[in-house]
This record gives structure tokens, C-alpha cells and sequence, in this order.
């Protein structure tokens, strides 16, 4: 019996020790992935020269403010603890010249005496909670094992800044980075059991959280309640990016993340994140806020983000694929696309020659990020009907201290002596009928705008095609004695101007003025086309200005710079009634093409821009786009009528004059039906769907109902049997 | 200031405010009578007025209610003889006429929402929608007409 006995004790306790053991090897593999991860960056011996210079003898660095932790210094202490990382580095790498240099190991111990010392608390919470956790924990990965103990237990207290508890921990962006750290952490301690409940915490993140912080069943990113648009900002790398990140640490052990979770992230990257991408290859600047005001670069993002998705799952392996070959230039865009994100009003066209958006705020979100902590001080109106359009990518590039913000691609503004301050940028929408109807491939947006900075009201439209779009807009009104303006683009200049006044071709030499009877304009391969010749504002002038003027944080460039830009306008006049606007661009192409397809305005029709429809059609592609303001009719072509009994969007394929696809939305969220009647008769009838054929008058009533809910706003689109 | 001129001022004021009061001019409100309804279920359409019976439908600016009866109720004395339902209402743009059914003679029906659209021609106003109770088994379109009833 006392055999027996000790076997039942002997077995749980050898169950035990084995799950202890895999454990244990499953945390030893992951810190090695991690510690890998971190060697990766190149080591450079002049590099690490340079550090070493520039250190003082109580372990401070030259050119740091150790005294100024304010808000807009940006917190330079980070350079400090980010630079003790790189000597770990080169210590720990054996193809530098620094490795196991004693005098190196020496300044990162001196280093790290004068930073636990000293504990620099930034005034904002990111540069404690997340920016020296990051570093100190890096640190301790790499050499923590070699560091005096009592100078490793003296850091812990900053690295632990960094937990589930932190203000900076809220569901938003930066919670998976602050339990990243944590975790990374606990690795260092070797607590197996506290890491599998951070890590689980981190794997439970990949989830929708639409009208919170995070992600939207649109795939885009809220980072916070302002329903501001953050996915390609806190979206992407602190939030796709940083899990991504841990699902391949974690990949193949006992913490691996679920099949279903990892395949969200990558519906989220392929349908969110790069589809707000230029391609799904360069940031794409429309939905860029605050960060605005910061010098980019200009370069194809890492493919190593798929790379470690590819490593867990095959799902939409295809599609992945094709982003790493467009980011390493062995393929072209070939993709065509249209995307509305409806939580956040935000409109994405793509074909394989160009790269649109529309951006837009409404009752439902907000306009713009706060300038938090200085920078994008001038972006009040960045979200009043915003339309950028890039053939490259890099149209826009840097051109931001030299820009007139209140000349916007595609917005109307009030053109004031200056902007307000920063504390009134951050507005709530006035107006809940902003929206768009797509089938995914072609798409209309509308916009009934009402600024919250100076109540101009304007409704706005696009019209999207293969080849070209249509921007519309009426109803301008304003009351103060200033100009309202409407900018068709302003964009750094590329090439020499030309256009067509008067029935003459001509060169636009350098300046800025006023030209009547202008037929059409082009500039580096983009055309806009006047359908009734126009009177415009046109400037293709050096502009100048510097990057301390757009942000209120320090250490910014005083330097003088100078651009080329090239804006384009429509003036409708001081405190303008029912002014407005029509005009088609025509992306890549040459003066010659657009000379030749101007004449006949490229097969577009004009159907509607007044205060209850704004409606556009191309005949060659048998496609309308319509929105109503209110219920109304429209004739499409001879003899087909669409009537919409309330407010609404309507896109309808026609073939031989029978309706062959019907794309409805209802941009003021408020229906749970459309109804639209079409001349002819359509016996029909589909799972969201029902018609009502009337014989007597030739006509069919579509009765379609519509997404409700976290889908309020989406299209749904049907084929007409 | 003079006391009458106080007191002008002070009648004035309340004129003011007796115009802010009145009722908004919005064309749906008013007493309406149905003249026609027609329900599509499925996939036949079938006349739902009764020439029998009479249906009025009065909305203010908030609530909408609606009586119906038998013209003869010396002979129709069944349960359905009389009728009558309402609660409130929103109208959006115009033509979004939504009703939130609180009081009914057949409690299976309240509490409910009806999103219908509306036109109003001339005197006429025209109501459409999709009637949908799940658990009712109800799921149709009507069309209606009412006629406006003038004082």
C-alpha cells in the first residue's frame, strides 16, 4: 500500500516537474527569439565611437536637457537609456569591435547608475510608462545578466512603470505595448506564471471594440473616444504590429495565439491597415493627424510585419504575398479598389495608376487629434472634405512647413487672416449626412458640411471611375465678410503648368493670379477639367517656410525652406449664397490625352449639383452615382427614372437600359430601409431585399434593407437578375 | 422709462413668446382620414381598405394616433369593431417617418418601431413601409393614402 501510495504522489509531482520543464524550455525559446529580434539591428563601430564620445564621466550624455521633461521637449532622456541598449549590443555582438570590451561594459554600468539615480519622470505619461520601460528592458535582455544585481534591482521599479495597472494600459494603442514590455520583462525575471497571464492578456486583444478604443468593424482604428481616425498610426505599429510581433515570439510553444486570432490580424492589416496605405506600400499622408507636422521619409514599409503572420497561418497567404512583392519593388499596384470606412468616415479608391481618399468627420466622431504634446498645430481643416490623389506616393512629401492650411486638396474653407489656436482644432461634427456608397469597387461620397470653425456649409460630393472622379459641390454659404474658397489641389510642384483658356493651349507662367475661361489645367500627368470653363485661382510659385512654424515642440528646425508648390481654386467670393463648384480630375495622363477628351468632358455626365441631388453619370461605363439630400427623381438616361422616397445613396450599373447592379447606403445612419423605385419591371427578391413591380407605371420598388447597428453606414449591394 | 412703455415692451415680449410656442408648420401635422391601403405580402398585393369601416389618423408635433371603427356598429358589435393605437413619432428630412407604437388594442403590437417613408401631395399623404413583428409572423409592405380632414 505504501508503494501505491507514493506512486499517486510521485505522478502529480512528475506531471508537474514536466509541465515546469516545458514551460521553462518554452520561455527560454521565446526570450532567445526576442534577444535575436534585438541583435538584428547592425551593430556600427563608428556608431558606437560616437556614444562613447559623447558620454560624461557621471555616466550623462552630452547634449541632453536632463532638466527640461516637458511635454513639447519631446523627452531627448530617451535617447539616453536607447543609447546604453545600442553599447549592450555591440558588447554582446561578435563581429564588433566592442565585443566583451570591458570599457564598454563599464559605461553601460555608469550609464545605468546615473539614470537610476537620477529616475527622469517625463510630464508625459508615454515617456515613463512606455519610452524607459522599453529601453531599461531591452537592456536587461541583452547584458542584464552580466549588471551588478543591485544596480538591475534598482532599475526595476522604472521598468515596472510599465504595467497592466498604468494609466497608459487602457484599452487603446498602447495597451499591448505596455504588456509587451511587461512580458518581456518577466522573461528577463523568469516568471513563467505571471508571463502566461500577461500573454494571454496581450493574445485577447485581437478583437472588435467599435464606438471604444480599438478596432472597428470597419478595420479601422479608433485610439481613443474622440473617434478619430488613429489605424495607421497607433493602429498599426503599436497595436497590428505589436502583437504580430508577439504571436511569432510565441509561435509553436504552449503560449502560441489562436488560428482565429491570428487570422483577424491579418483581415485587419489587409482590409484596414493597407488599405489606408498608398498601394499597401508608403504611408499614406490623408490619414495622418498630429504627426503631420514631422519630417518623413519617403520608403516602401517592412515586409517583415507578413513575414511573421506567414510564419502562423496561410490565410489570405495570396493576398499577402502580393504586399511583400509591391513593397520590394518586384511587383506593380495592379489592385482596383474602393473602400468606405464607415466608422469613420473615411473614403479609400484605388486603381493600379493612382492612390484617392476622402476624408470626413460627421456627428459621430470627431474632426482632427488634438495637437497633444505641440505638434500639428495648423490642422483644423484637414478633415473638411480632404482629397488627396498620389500616382507615386510622394506628391505631398515634406511639403508641410511651406503649406497653406487653409488651401486644402478638395476642402472649402474660409480663408481668415490666420488659424485659430491649437486648442480649437479638435471639433465635433455639426452635420450627420456624410457618407458613401460602394460596391468595392466604384464608390460616391457625400459630405453635407457644416465647419464647426467658422460654420461655412457646403455639400460635397465625389464621383469615382476608372479613370477619372468628379468632385461637386453647392449650397456655399458663409456669413462673414471674408472669401470662401474651394481648393481642387495643392501639391508640390513637378512639372511646368499648362492649360486651355479660351480655346488655347498655353503655358501658366510662375506666379499666382486669377484666370476666366479656363477649360482645363495640367500638372505633373494629372488633369482637371473644367466641364463649364471657369474662373480660378491658380499659383505655381516658390513658397517658403519652416518646420518650427506648423508645431509647438522644441527642438525643431528654425531653417528656412523652400518649395515649389502648385495650388489650384475656386473663389466663390466673400460671404457667398448657394455658391458651387464642378470639376473632373484626370489622374495620369498627358496634356495631349486630356487636350483630346476634354472637348466632350470624358463621357461624364453632370446630372444633378443642387441642394437636394447631386448626381454624376459615365456612359461608357453605364454607371450613375447619386446622392439625395432629400426624397426626389432623377432621370439617369432616356426614359429611366430613379426616385429615392427619403435621403439616400444609389449607384446603378444599366445595360441596355435594363439596371443590371443596384449599391444603396444611407449616409445619415438614420434608415432601416431604403426604398428606390426604377423604370422598368425587376421581379426580384434576395435575403435583404424585396421588390414591388407596378405595372401600370413601368416602374419596380426596391425595398432594401439596410446594416444596422456596428455595420450602420455600409453599402449593400445587389445583382439585378 | 415710462410705465407704458415698460408694459409695451413687457406685451410684447409675450407675443413673442406665444409665436415661439405655436406649433411648427410642419405639413404631416394635422388630422388625416385613410382612403386607400394596400399590403404586399409575399409575393401578392391585395387592397387591406375596407369601405366598411373608418380610419383617422391625427398627428401633432410629437405623437401620432390613429382610431378605426365600423361605420354600422348597430351590427358589427365583433371585438374589432373599434380599434386605436399611438405613441410617438420622429420624422427625419422630411420623408423618415418613424413610429414607436405604445398603445394598442392588440398588445402583440406595442412597443414596437415602424419606419415608414411619407410624401405629401397637395392633400394626400402618402405612407410606405415594411410592417415586420418576427414573432407575430408578420412581415409585409403597405402602401397608404390619407386624405387631409379640414376644419
Amino acid at each position: 500500500m505504501k508503494a501505491i501510495h507514493r506512486w499517486l504522489l510521485a505522478v502529480p509531482i512528475l506531471i508537474l516537474s514536466v509541465s515546469f520543464c516545458l514551460a521553462q524550455n518554452d520561455l527560454k525559446l521565446i526570450r532567445e527569439r526576442i534577444v535575436a529580434d534585438l541583435m538584428t539591428t547592425k551593430s556600427v563601430d563608428s556608431q558606437v565611437e560616437s556614444i562613447l564620445a559623447k558620454m560624461n564621466d557621471d555616466g550623462s550624455f552630452q547634449g541632453i536637457n536632463y532638466a527640461d521633461l516637458s511635454r513639447t521637449a519631446s523627452f531627448p532622456h530617451g535617447g539616453h537609456t536607447r543609447d546604453l541598449v545600442y553599447l549592450a549590443k555591440a558588447y554582446k555582438n561578435k563581429s564588433s569591435k566592442y565585443y566583451r570590451n570591458k570599457q564598454v561594459k563599464e559605461q553601460i554600468i555608469s550609464g545605468l547608475n546615473y539614470w537610476v539615480k537620477n529616475d527622469f519622470v517625463g510630464d508625459n505619461w508615454h515617456d515613463n510608462q512606455i519610452t524607459t520601460p522599453t529601453n531599461l528592458g531591452n537592456l536587461m535582455l541583452v547584458i542584464g545578466d552580466e549588471l551588478p544585481k543591485d544596480l538591475v534591482a534598482k532599475a526595476q521599479p522604472m521598468i515596472g512603470r510599465a504595467n497592466m495597472n498604468a494609466s497608459g494600459a487602457r484599452p487603446s494603442g498602447d495597451r499591448i505595448v505596455i504588456a509587451g514590455i511587461l512580458a518581456k520583462n518577466l522573461l528577463f525575471q523568469n516568471d513563467y506564471q505571471a508571463f502566461d497571464k500577461i500573454i494571454k492578456i496581450i493574445e485577447g486583444e485581437m478583437k472588435f471594440a467599435t464606438g471604444e478604443r480599438g478596432m472597428q468593424h470597419d478595420y479601422s482604428f479608433h485610439h481613443r473616444v474622440d473617434r478619430v481616425n488613429n489605424t495607421s498610426s497607433y493602429g498599426y505599429g503599436k497595436y497590428a504590429n505589436a502583437y504580430g510581433e508577439w504571436s511569432y515570439y510565441v509561435a509553436g510553444t504552449r503560449y502560441a495565439f489562436a488560428k482565429e486570432k491570428i487570422n483577424h490580424l491579418v483581415d485587419y492589416y489587409l482590409d484596414g491597415i493597407y488599405k489606408q496605405m498608398v498601394y499597401g506600400i508608403y504611408e499614406d499622408i490623408s490619414v495622418k493627424n498630429r504627426s503631420i507636422s514631422g519630417k518623413a521619409t519617403f520608403q516602401p514599409q517592412s515586409t517583415l510585419e507578413i513575414e511573421r503572420l506567414l510564419v502562423s497561418t496561410d490565410y489570405r497567404k495570396a493576398e499577402l504575398a502580393d504586399i511583400i512583392r509591391l513593397r520590394r519593388g518586384e511587383a506593380k499596384p495592379s489592385a482596383s479598389f474602393a473602400k468606405f470606412f464607415w466608422q469613420t468616415e473615411h473614403f479609400v479608391f484605388q486603381r493600379p495608376r493612382f492612390y484617392t481618399t476622402v476624408r470626413m468627420f460627421s456627428t459621430r466622431n470627431r474632426n482632427m487629434e488634438e495637437p497633444y504634446n505641440g505638434p500639428g498645430k495648423l490642422t483644423h481643416h484637414r478633415a473638411d472634405g480632404t482629397n488627396y490623389l498620389m500616382l507615386k506616393g510622394d506628391e505631398y512629401h515634406n511639403i508641410w512647413p511651406v503649406y497653406n492650411w487653409q488651401k486644402i486638396s478638395g476642402t472649402t474653407i474660409l480663408q481668415k487672416p490666420q488659424l485659430p489656436g491649437p486648442n480649437d482644432i479638435q471639433k465635433e461634427g455639426l452635420t450627420d449626412f456624410v457618407g458613401a456608397v460602394t460596391d468595392g469597387v466604384y464608390g460616391a461620397v457625400v459630405f453635407d458640411f457644416k465647419s464647426p470653425h467658422d460654420l461655412v456649409e457646403a455639400k460635397k460630393s465625389w464621383f469615382f471611375f476608372d479613370e477619372e472622379f468628379v468632385c461637386l459641390g453647392t449650397d456655399i454659404k458663409s456669413k462673414p465678410d471674408m472669401p470662401v474658397v474651394t481648393t481642387v489641389n495643392q501639391v508640390l510642384m513637378r512639372s511646368d503648368v499648362r492649360m486651355m483658356q479660351e480655346g488655347a493651349r498655353k503655358s501658366v507662367p510662375k506666379g499666382s493670379r486669377t484666370l476666366d475661361k479656363v477649360k482645363w489645367v495640367h500638372h505633373d500627368r494629372i488633369g482637371y477639367i473644367f466641364p463649364q470653363p471657369a474662373t480660378v485661382g491658380l499659383s505655381n510659385q516658390t513658397e517658403t517656410g519652416r518646420w518650427s512654424d506648423i508645431t509647438d515642440q522644441k527642438n525643431i528646425s528654425r531653417e528656412l525652406v523652400s518649395e515649389e508648390v502648385f495650388a489650384l481654386w475656386f473663389n466663390h467670393g466673400n460671404k457667398p449664397t448657394g455658391a458651387s463648384y464642378q470639376y473632373i480630375v484626370v489622374p495620369d495622363v498627358s496634356e495631349q490625352q486630356l487636350a483630346e477628351s476634354a472637348s466632350t468632358n470624358r463621357s461624364i455626365e453632370i446630372l444633378a449639383n443642387n441642394a437636394e441631388v447631386q448626381a454624376v453619370r459615365h456612359s461608357k461605363l453605364g454607371i450613375t452615382q447619386l446622392a439625395f439630400y432629400k426624397a426626389g427623381t432623377m432621370e439617369i438616361e432616356k426614359g429611366v427614372n430613379v426616385s429615392m422616397d427619403s435621403q439616400g445613396m444609389a449607384m446603378l450599373k444599366m445595360q441596355g437600359g435594363r439596371l443590371k447592379e443596384l449599391t444603396v447606403a444611407d449616409p445619415s445612419r438614420k434608415l432601416n430601409r431604403i426604398m428606390l423605385s426604377v423604370t422598368g419591371t425587376y421581379k426580384a427578391k434576395g435575403d435583404n431585399y424585396r421588390t414591388l413591380v407596378d405595372e401600370e407605371h413601368n416602374s419596380t420598388l426596391f425595398i432594401v434593407d439596410l446594416p444596422q447597428r456596428v455595420y450602420s453606414g455600409k453599402s449593400v449591394h445587389l445583382k439585378v437578375e | 422709462m415710462k410705465p407704458h412703455l415698460v408694459l409695451t415692451a413687457i406685451a410684447a415680449l409675450f407675443a413673442l413668446i406665444g409665436c415661439r410656442s405655436k406649433q411648427p408648420d410642419v405639413p404631416i401635422i394635422g388630422t388625416w382620414e385613410l382612403i386607400s391601403a394596400t399590403t404586399t405580402e409575399k409575393d401578392s398585393t391585395f387592397s387591406t381598405f375596407d369601405p366598411t369601416r373608418k380610419m383617422i389618423k391625427i398627428i401633432n408635433p410629437t405623437h401620432f394616433a390613429f382610431l378605426n371603427h365600423a361605420t354600422n356598429r348597430e351590427k358589427d358589435t365583433s371585438a374589432t369593431a373599434f380599434t386605436a393605437g399611438g405613441g410617438t413619432y420622429t420624422l427625419a428630412s422630411d420623408s423618415v417617418y418613424t413610429e414607436n407604437l405604445e398603445y394598442f388594442s392588440d398588445k402583440n403590437w406595442e412597443n414596437h418601431q415602424f419606419q415608414f417613408v411619407v410624401k405629401i401631395v397637395q392633400d394626400t399623404l402618402i405612407q410606405k413601409g415594411v410592417e415586420k413583428l418576427e414573432k407575430l409572423g408578420i412581415d409585409h409592405v403597405i402602401i397608404e393614402k390619407y386624405k387631409r380632414v379640414k376644419q
